[in-house]
């Protein structure tokens, strides 16, 4: 019985790059559903279309044909506008560089989306030094991210990601300029808060790592999604063995 | 020796004032003043004047009635021909032929050279006598040069509108006909002189047909006024002078 | 909202500091940009004011009361009535400082040495002294006194062409009011430079009474009645008050510009010229500050397509990139204000020609010499409307940030390396 809320719904979404005769066609027609409390991970070659894929669940980027519904709303009839307050209220990123603010600390960039969306500098306190303290994050508030170590800065953008318990977090290759370790480290905490804070990520990755974590795996080729039947019970049964 | 020498002195004193009581320097300076002058004349004349740069003559005809009015007119060259020039009383206009327009002389101009002399608009414009503006003397009676002749040396009043510091009119002292007018600025240094040359009869009149102006500053230079024609005691009207006629 | 606001201007702050040798370049251009017009104002206006000022006291006044053909042709016979009466009214307004009494009269002095044309101003000497410089510009003999008669100051190259000193004579040949030529005789009672040619070449002073008796007027007549007022800057309003309650029919005010346009025209010149100068300052602080805002976006372009991504509006982008420029302006254009203040005061009291290394009789504006000795003028809506203008040529150049910001691909800029 599946109950579950869903964010994402991707009817048969087509993107094509391009003008005239030449055109490279990134999705070549994708049917995807994210449901809330997915842990999911993309896989695929370079140039399979993930990031494009990822863009366009995320609102960065428009689909040239197909349907994009995220939490019922169809991302075709909104403005770029309506785009970037969804992006504020409903959706966070974390990306493969991390992208701090770099004139800001740890703790403000975190921050930052709280102040966008104008809450409350308590109710913004809390929130920042609940989600810090989950990630281990501690005693690095007032640390620059120069002065932070690649995966603290990983762990900052993750917090800065979740702070505002979003509908969806959209993690395009972030393990990939981390070693191993700190992977696993940033894995498991993301695997803690989809347990505990109900936040539902969705991965981007080549890393074998991040499919051990996964709840459902999407393997993407050719601008197509190649394990539609792949069901989420199957690959945890498969992976954690 | 004291005595004598005394002595001297007070003959050469009372000899003066022999000389004093025989004439009468205002007579002399007036005779002076009025030597040109009758009650109307005309006359002919060349301007000649010499400078470093360039020499010219001008042929002028002149009518005068009294002391205030004058009427001058070029005749030669032909270039500046009835260049005409009109003074009443302290006013002095030019009437330019070519232009056929009458241009009233501002007192600005009135330091200006007349006609590139050594003259000034103001010497035409002069009419003061001497014996109005300076106080006089006789300062020497006798021969000089082989002439017999009185020198006056005249000071200005104090508050009379003249720029020298003296002025010594040397006449001849039989007939007190002018032969020379020394000017001196405040400071006693000489500054100009005037000599007056070729006495003959002209118009019923004794009188020297040649005055030479000679500026002290500017060496080689001079102007001389030479008559070769004059009559007095003519009968000019006053209408003669006047602005309508000067444009004739 | 604020709290919105405080964080796009605090990060817009933290921002300019990223890269400060860029940042201190541009700020230093921009105070450079903004100190020299500032000093330059401070000193000409200050010359200017200092000029106008002795210039007035010295002729007519700023504000001027003369025949209303007068200016056409000052000729000796254009003359006002009814002095005394008007003097003693504008002498009870509250805006008056002095007033003189002037007849001037235009003739030529002659010595046995040679002729010069000048220009006689009669005075009240006792007043004159409260007045005008040019007492203390007597460097032989002394000034005028109430009943001095024929006794005049002249010039020094006046006295030089004419050949006289102190205690000599000349003759003063000029016209009456009725046009008849007169000849007076003057005596030099001082002699005074005041290092411009044409006044010390031309020009006399006597006793007013002289001056009347010459040209044959009344003690209720002038030529002009100069009027020093207190605040020179409103004397266009006060002349044209005057004008309305007190001119009489053949009478007008007139302001010192109108008596002086050469005075006028060069100061006026020569503020277009530090208009200038601030135009070509400008252009070369926004190539600067161009350049610096350009860098500092493009290589930002990237945080700010994170920015975006994570829901950062484009209003809000464009707003930090306005705060920065802001911040430039209001850091930098007070500094420049002040520095150029500064220096204009620290150079308060020096002889400009010293400075320079020129000659003082080589400043003359419209035939009057200056006094070149630095006194700054510290006008404070001036010095701002310089600051302001630089600060809103700097805000001009955040059109270009703010176009890119409105171009930034997010997908493009976030694509990975």
């Amino acid at each position: 019985m599946n109950t579950k809320r869903e964010i994402v719904s991707l009817q048969n979404v087509i993107k094509n790059y391009g003008h005239g005769e030449i055109i490279t066609k990134a999705l070549r027609g994708i049917n995807l559903k994210i449901l809330a409390g997915d842990f999911s991970a993309m896989m695929g070659p370079s140039g399979c279309g993930k990031s494009t894929l990822l863009n366009i669940i995320g609102g960065l980027d428009r689909a040239s044909s197909g349907e994009v519904i995220f939490n019922g709303k169809d991302f075709n009839i909104l403005s770029n506008k309506d785009l970037s307050i969804i992006r504020r209220n409903n959706i966070g990123f974390v990306f493969q560089n991390y992208n701090l603010l770099p004139v800001l600390t740890a703790y403000e960039n975190a921050e930052y989306v709280l102040m966008l969306q104008e809450i409350p500098i308590s109710q913004r306190k809390e929130k920042v030094m609940y989600f810090f303290k989950e990630m281990g994050l501690e005693g690095l508030e007032n640390r620059f991210p120069r002065e932070l170590s690649g995966g603290q800065q990983q762990r900052v953008a993750i917090a800065r990601a979740v702070v505002s318990e979003p509908l969806l977090v959209l993690a395009d290759e972030i393990t990939a300029n981390v070693d191993s370790e700190t992977a696993q480290s940033l894995l498991e905490l993301m695997k803690k808060l989809n347990k505990n804070n109900k936040i539902t990520f969705l991965f981007s990755t080549h890393d074998p790592a991040v499919i051990k974590f996964a709840k459902k795996i999407i393997i993407l080729k050719d601008g197509k999604i190649a394990n539609e039947q792949m069901s989420s019970e199957n690959i945890e049964k498969y992976t954690q063995k | 020796m004291k005595k004598l020498l005394g002595i001297l002195v007070l003959v050469l004193l009372s000899s003066s004032s022999a000389f004093a009581s025989n004439l009468n320097p205002e007579k002399i300076l007036n005779s002076v003043d009025d030597i040109y002058r009758s009650n109307a004349s005309y006359g002919v004349l060349n301007l000649s004047v010499t400078t470093t740069n360039w020499q010219r003559t001008l042929t002028l005809e002149q009518w005068s009635k009294g002391k205030d009015k004058h009427l001058i007119r070029v005749l030669k060259p032909k270039k500046e021909k009835d260049l005409t020039t009109l003074r009443v009383d302290n006013n002095v206009w030019n009437y330019m032929p070519k232009v056929k327009r009458v241009v009233k002389i501002p007192s600005s101009m009135m330091a200006s050279s007349w006609m590139g002399s050594h003259f000034t608009n103001d010497d035409l414009v002069k009419q003061s006598r001497m014996v109005k503006d300076y106080t006089f003397s006789i300062t020497y009676e006798g021969k000089r040069e082989g002439k017999n002749i009185v020198e006056i040396s005249c000071f200005p009043k104090k508050d009379a509108a003249v720029v020298w510091g003296k002025v010594e009119v040397i006449v001849y002292r039989d007939d007190f006909i002018p032969l020379r007018i020394i000017y001196y600025d405040e400071d006693l240094q000489l500054s100009r002189t005037l000599d007056f040359t070729n006495i003959q009869m002209m118009g019923d009149k004794m009188i020297p047909t040649q005055m030479t102006m000679i500026p002290v500053d500017e060496p080689g230079e001079s102007t001389a006024i030479q008559w070769k024609k004059i009559q007095f005691d003519l009968t000019i009207s006053d209408d003669f002078f006047s602005l309508r006629k000067l444009q004739q | 909202m604020k709290s919105k606001l405080l964080m796009i201007i605090k990060i817009g702050w933290l921002s300019i500091w990223r890269n400060k040798r860029r940042t201190l370049i541009s700020l230093f251009s921009i105070v450079i940009g903004t100190g020299i017009p500032t000093f330059f104002v401070c000193i000409a206006w200050g010359f200017y004011a200092g000029l106008i000022d002795d210039v007035a006291r010295l002729m007519s006044g700023h504000v001027t009361y003369e025949h209303i053909d007068y200016r056409n042709s000052p000729s000796n016979d254009l003359w006002v009535d009814d002095i005394q009466k008007i003097n003693k009214t504008l002498n009870s307004n509250a805006e008056v400082l002095f007033t003189k009494q002037i007849v001037n009269l235009q003739g030529v002095a002659h010595t046995a040495k040679s002729s010069v044309g000048i220009s006689l101003m009669g005075i009240e000497p006792s007043k004159e002294i409260t007045i005008s410089f040019l007492p203390e510009t007597i460097v032989e003999g002394e000034y005028l006194s109430e009943g001095d008669g024929r006794w005049v100051i002249v010039g020094k190259k006046l006295a030089e062409n004419l050949n006289v000193n102190v205690g000599k004579k000349f003759v003063f040949t000029t016209n009456d009011v009725k046009g008849e030529l007169v000849e007076e005789l003057f005596r030099v009672k001082g002699i005074f430079k005041t290092g411009s040619k044409e006044i010390d070449g031309h020009f006399i002073q006597s006793d007013i009474e002289l001056a009347r008796m010459v040209a044959g007027l009344s003690s209720d007549d002038v030529s002009q009645l100069g009027i020093i007022v207190k605040n020179p800057d409103t004397h266009e309003r006060f002349l044209r008050e005057m004008q309305k309650t007190l001119a009489k029919k053949n009478g007008v005010f007139l302001s010192w510009q109108q008596i002086m346009p050469d005075v006028a025209t060069t100061i006026r010149m020569d503020r277009t010229a530090i208009t200038s100068i601030m135009v070509l300052l400008v252009v070369i602080v926004l190539f600067t500050m161009f350049s610096t805002i350009l860098m500092s976006t493009l290589e930002r372009k990237r945080e700010f397509a994170s920015l975006l991504a994570i829901g950062t509006q484009q209003i809000e982008l464009k707003l930090q990139i306005f705060i920065e420029t802001i911040i430039f302006g209001l850091i930098a254009c007070p500094i420049g204000s002040l520095l150029g203040v500064g220096v204009a005061k620290w150079m308060e009291g020096y002889d400009l020609m010293d400075v320079v290394g020129g000659k003082t009789e080589d400043m003359t504006v419209g035939g009057f010499g200056m006094d070149t000795i630095i006194t700054p003028l510290f006008s404070a809506p001036l010095i701002l409307q310089i600051s302001i203008f630089f600060f809103l040529a700097v805000q001009l150049l955040s059109v270009l940030p703010v176009y890119l910001i409105s171009r930034i691909s997010i997908t493009d800029e976030l694509r990975s390396i």
